[in-house]
C-alpha cells in the first residue's frame, strides 16, 4: 500500500516536472526562434539567405560574415565608445540616484515632499516633448558633437531610479544609521559603508538597466554625434548596416546584430541573480 | 560636514529635477524649421591650413562602399580641378536620414550639401533649409540642358531650383526566367504592352494557392496614371511639384475598371495587400513577376548570383510608354551656402553628373540623370551579364512621357486621406467608377484651391 502511494506520488511529481518543462519550452520557443534564425542567417552565404525552401541549418557555414560585420561596422572602435559611455552612465546613475534617494529618504528638510512629488510627476511628461529644448540646450552650451549629452544626464539622477532608491532606502531601518552615527560615522560614510552594501540588489538592477538603456540608445547618438564618425556608438554603426538604400547584406547584418546584443546578454547572465533579487526587492519596497 | 553633504544632495536634487525628463525619448523634428541658434557659429568659410582650402561637407544615405566611391571621385577628380576645395563625404543612416539632416542643420554642424529625394527637397525648401539655385542655374543654361527629359521637373517649380537630380529611379518588371520557362511563357521584350503584361500575369496566377500573377504593381491612382497616359489619357497631376489640380478622364476610368477586374480575379493583390515581402520572395525565387525599381538590379547581381532573372521596362499603352519616375539628388544647406555659393554650385554640379562616372562603376544602382554620364550605369550592368536590364532602364529613361509617382506638395497628406479610402474601396470592391473618381477629383481640386 505504502509502495503504491509512493509510486503514485513519484508519478505525479514526474508528470508535474514534465509539464513544467513542456510549458517552459512552449513559451521559450517564440522567443528563442528569432534568435536562432538570426544566428542561422548570420552563418549563411548570400544564396542561402533567400534559398527556397528556407535552410534552418546553413548548407555552407560562412563564418567570415562575423569578420565582415566587425570590419563594416567598425566594431572594435564603436564597442569601445559604447562601453565607455555605458560605464560612465552606470557610475553616474548609481551615485546620483543614491544621493538624491538617500536625501529624500533620510533627511528632513523644508519642501522634501514637494521635491519628491516634483521628481515623480516629471515622469508624466512624455520624453518626446523635451527632445527639442534639450537638443537646443546642448547646442547652446557647445556640447553638440560630443558625448556629454549621452553621459551627463545619467549623472543628474533620473526620476524613476530616484523614486526606486527613495522607496528602497525607506525600507532599511533607521536604527542602522543611528548605530553608525553613535560610532561617529558621517552621513557620507553611512551612505557608502552601511546603506550601499545593503542595497546590492538595487545597485545591480540599476547597473543592468542603465547599461541596457545606454547600450541600446539610438536616438541620442543620432541627434548629437551623427556627423562625427569617430564618436559613433555601436547602435549607429549597426543601424547603418541595416539601412542600405539599394539592398542589405542580411547575413553580415545579422552577424553584426548578434555581436551587438551579446554584451547585454553577458552582463545580464553575470548579474542575473542580483538583478532578479533587485526586481523582487522592489515588491518589498512597494514599487511594483 | 553634515551641512556640506546636505547641500550637495540638495543641489543634486535640484539638478535632477531639472534634468529628469530629458533622458529618454525620441522626436520627430522633420517639420521643424531651422532657426539661427546662438551656437550656429559659422565655420563655413573657415579656411583650413595655410593654403586657404575650403572644406565642403557632403552627407549621403548611400552605402559605405558607394560613399567611398563618391569620396574618391571628389578627391581624384573634383579637388584636382578645383584645388581650393576639399570635400568630405559623411555617412548617414538611411532609416533616420531626415532626422539626422535636420539635427545637423539646426546645430550649425559641418554640412554643405545633402542627398535628398525631390519631395524631401521641396519640403526642406518650404522650411528654408535648402538654398534656391534659381538664378545661378538660369545663368548656367548649358549645364542644365544636359539632364534627361523631365529630370529637372522634380527639383524646381516656378523660378525656384532647390537642388539638382542625381540618380533616376524608374520602375519596371523583374521576371524569373525559370518560372516563365516552366509555364511555357516567352520572356517580355523591351516593347511589350500592358495587354502582354496582364496576359502573362493571368497565366502565372494561382488563386487556390494564394499566388498572384504579378506582385508590386502600383494600383494607386499614380500607378493607374501610367496606364491611362500610355493609352493617350491626361496626366493625373498637371506637374510633379506643387500641382495645381488633378484630372480624371475617360482613360483613367477605363484603367480603374480594368485593375478592379484583375484584383477580382486574383491576378493582382487587393489594395490592402501587404507587399513588404515582395522583394525577398522574388530574390528567393518564389515569384514570377515583380514590379520594382531599377535599384534591385544591383542587389540581384550581388546577392542572388544563382537566380535566373531578367528585367523589362514599363509596358507601353496604345500611345507609347508612360512610366513612373522619381529622382534622388542633392540640395545645399541654406545657412552655409550663402557664404560660398560658387564653390558649392561647382560641387553640386559635379555630384549630380561627373561623379557618377566613378561611383556607378562600383555600385550600379541607377542611371545618372545627367545624360553624358548615364552610359556608365548601362555599361556596368551589361558587363555583369544583364543587357536586357540595361536596355529596360534605357527605354524608361528615354521616355518623354514620364508621370509623377506621388503628390509633392504641402497638402500631400491631406489629399491622400481624401482620396485613399473611397478609391481603395472602389478598386477592391467595384462600384460606379466614373462617378466615384470624378467626385474624388473634385474634392481634391477644391482642397488644393483652398490652399
Amino acid at each position: 500500500m505504502k509502495n503504491e502511494m509512493r509510486t503514485g506520488r513519484k508519478r505525479r511529481e514526474i508528470t508535474a516536472i514534465v509539464l513544467r518543462y513542456v510549458m517552459i519550452f512552449v513559451f521559450m520557443l517564440p522567443m528563442i526562434l528569432p534568435v536562432l534564425w538570426m544566428l542561422s542567417t548570420a552563418l549563411k552565404d548570400n544564396a542561402g539567405v533567400f534559398a527556397t525552401p528556407p535552410q534552418f541549418i546553413p548548407k555552407v557555414f560562412q563564418w567570415g560574415n562575423f569578420k565582415e560585420a566587425v570590419i563594416q561596422s567598425k566594431y572594435l572602435q564603436r564597442f569601445g565608445n559604447t562601453l565607455f559611455i555605458a560605464v560612465l552612465c552606470i557610475i553616474g546613475s548609481i551615485l546620483s540616484n543614491f544621493m538624491v534617494g538617500y536625501a529624500l529618504a533620510r533627511f528632513k528638510f523644508k519642501g522634501r515632499k514637494m521635491w519628491f512629488y516634483l521628481i515623480i510627476s516629471s515622469m508624466m511628461i512624455p520624453g518626446m516633448t523635451t527632445v527639442m529644448p534639450v537638443f537646443r540646450f546642448w547646442v547652446a552650451v557647445g556640447a553638440y558633437g560630443t558625448w556629454l549629452p549621452l553621459i551627463l544626464p545619467a549623472w543628474l539622477a533620473g526620476p524613476f531610479n530616484t523614486f526606486l532608491c527613495k522607496q528602497f532606502l525607506s525600507t532599511i531601518p533607521r536604527s542602522y544609521d543611528e548605530a553608525a552615527k553613535i560610532d561617529g560615522a558621517t552621513y557620507f560614510q553611512i551612505l557608502s559603508r552601511i546603506i550601499m552594501p545593503l542595497s546590492k540588489p538595487l545597485i545591480a538592477y540599476m547597473a543592468v538597466s542603465t547599461f541596457q538603456g545606454s547600450w541600446n540608445d539610438y536616438m541620442n547618438p543620432l541627434l548629437y554625434v551623427i556627423s562625427k564618425q569617430d564618436k559613433w556608438t555601436l547602435a549607429l554603426g549597426i543601424a547603418r548596416l541595416g539601412s542600405g538604400t539599394f539592398g542589405i547584406e542580411w547575413n553580415v547584418y545579422m552577424a553584426a546584430d548578434i555581436l551587438y546584443f551579446l554584451p547585454i546578454l553577458v552582463v545580464f547572465f553575470i548579474f542575473q541573480d542580483y538583478f532578479m533579487e533587485g526586481l523582487g526587492s522592489m515588491t518589498a519596497a512597494g514599487v511594483k | 560636514m553634515k551641512k556640506l553633504v546636505a547641500s550637495l544632495m540638495a543641489a543634486a536634487l535640484v539638478v535632477s529635477s531639472l534634468a529628469a525628463c530629458g533622458n529618454k525619448g525620441g522626436a520627430d523634428t522633420t517639420t521643424a524649421k531651422a532657426e539661427t541658434t546662438a551656437a550656429q557659429k559659422d565655420e563655413t568659410t573657415a579656411a583650413e591650413g595655410e593654403d586657404d582650402v575650403l572644406t565642403l561637407y557632403v552627407a549621403t544615405w548611400e552605402s559605405s562602399e558607394m560613399n567611398q566611391a563618391i569620396q574618391k571621385a571628389c578627391d581624384e577628380v573634383f579637388s584636382v580641378k578645383n584645388p581650393g576645395i576639399k570635400v568630405v563625404v559623411l555617412d548617414a543612416s538611411y532609416s533616420d536620414y531626415g532626422q539626422s539632416m535636420i539635427s545637423m542643420i539646426q546645430a550649425g554642424d559641418d554640412l554643405d550639401i545633402m542627398q535628398l529625394g525631390h519631395d524631401m527637397g521641396r519640403n526642406y525648401y518650404e522650411s528654408g533649409l535648402v538654398y534656391d539655385w534659381g538664378e545661378i542655374a538660369a545663368n548656367d543654361a548649358d549645364f542644365m540642358a544636359g539632364f534627361f527629359p523631365g529630370a529637372l521637373d522634380g527639383w524646381s517649380f516656378d523660378d525656384v531650383v532647390y537642388g539638382l537630380p542625381g540618380l533616376a529611379n524608374v520602375y519596371g518588371v523583374f521576371y524569373n526566367k525559370d518560372i516563365l520557362d516552366a509555364k511555357g511563357i516567352d520572356y517580355p521584350s523591351a516593347d511589350w504592352t500592358w495587354d502582354d503584361l496582364f496576359a502573362m500575369a493571368e497565366q502565372l496566377k494561382d488563386p487556390a494557392a494564394g499566388t498572384y500573377g504579378i506582385y508590386g504593381l502600383p494600383t494607386d491612382v499614380f500607378g493607374l496614371s501610367q496606364i491611362s497616359v500610355g493609352n493617350g489619357g491626361a496626366k493625373f497631376v498637371d506637374r510633379i511639384v506643387n500641382p495645381e489640380g488633378v484630372t480624371v478622364d475617360e482613360e483613367m476610368i477605363k484603367a480603374a475598371e480594368m485593375i478592379n477586374g484583375y484584383i477580382a480575379d486574383g491576378t493582382l493583390p487587393s489594395r490592402t495587400y501587404d507587399g513588404k515581402d515582395n522583394q525577398s520572395n522574388f530574390e528567393s525565387g518564389q515569384t514570377g513577376l515583380l514590379w520594382y525599381g531599377q535599384w534591385e538590379i544591383n542587389s540581384l547581381i550581388n546577392n542572388c548570383p544563382d537566380l535566373n532573372w531578367g528585367y523589362a521596362p514599363c509596358p507601353a499603352g496604345s500611345k507609347g510608354v508612360a512610366n513612373l519616375y522619381d529622382y534622388t539628388g542633392y540640395g545645399a544647406n541654406a545657412y552655409r551656402t550663402a557664404e560660398h555659393p560658387e564653390e558649392t554650385w561647382k560641387l553640386l554640379k559635379f555630384l549630380a553628373s561627373e561623379a557618377y562616372e566613378t561611383v556607378l562603376k562600383v555600385s550600379p544602382v541607377a542611371a545618372c540623370s545627367y545624360n553624358e554620364y548615364a552610359q556608365v550605369f548601362f555599361d556596368t550592368v551589361e558587363a555583369a551579364g544583364h543587357a536586357d536590364a540595361a536596355e529596360a532602364v534605357r527605354v524608361m529613361m528615354d521616355s518623354e512621357n514620364k508621370v509623377a509617382c506621388r503628390f509633392v506638395a504641402a497638402w500631400k497628406d491631406d489629399c491622400d486621406k481624401i482620396w485613399n479610402t473611397d478609391y481603395n474601396n472602389l478598386l477592391d470592391n467595384g462600384g460606379d467608377f466614373a462617378d466615384t473618381l470624378t467626385k474624388l477629383a473634385e474634392k481634391v481640386n477644391a482642397y488644393i484651391d483652398a490652399q
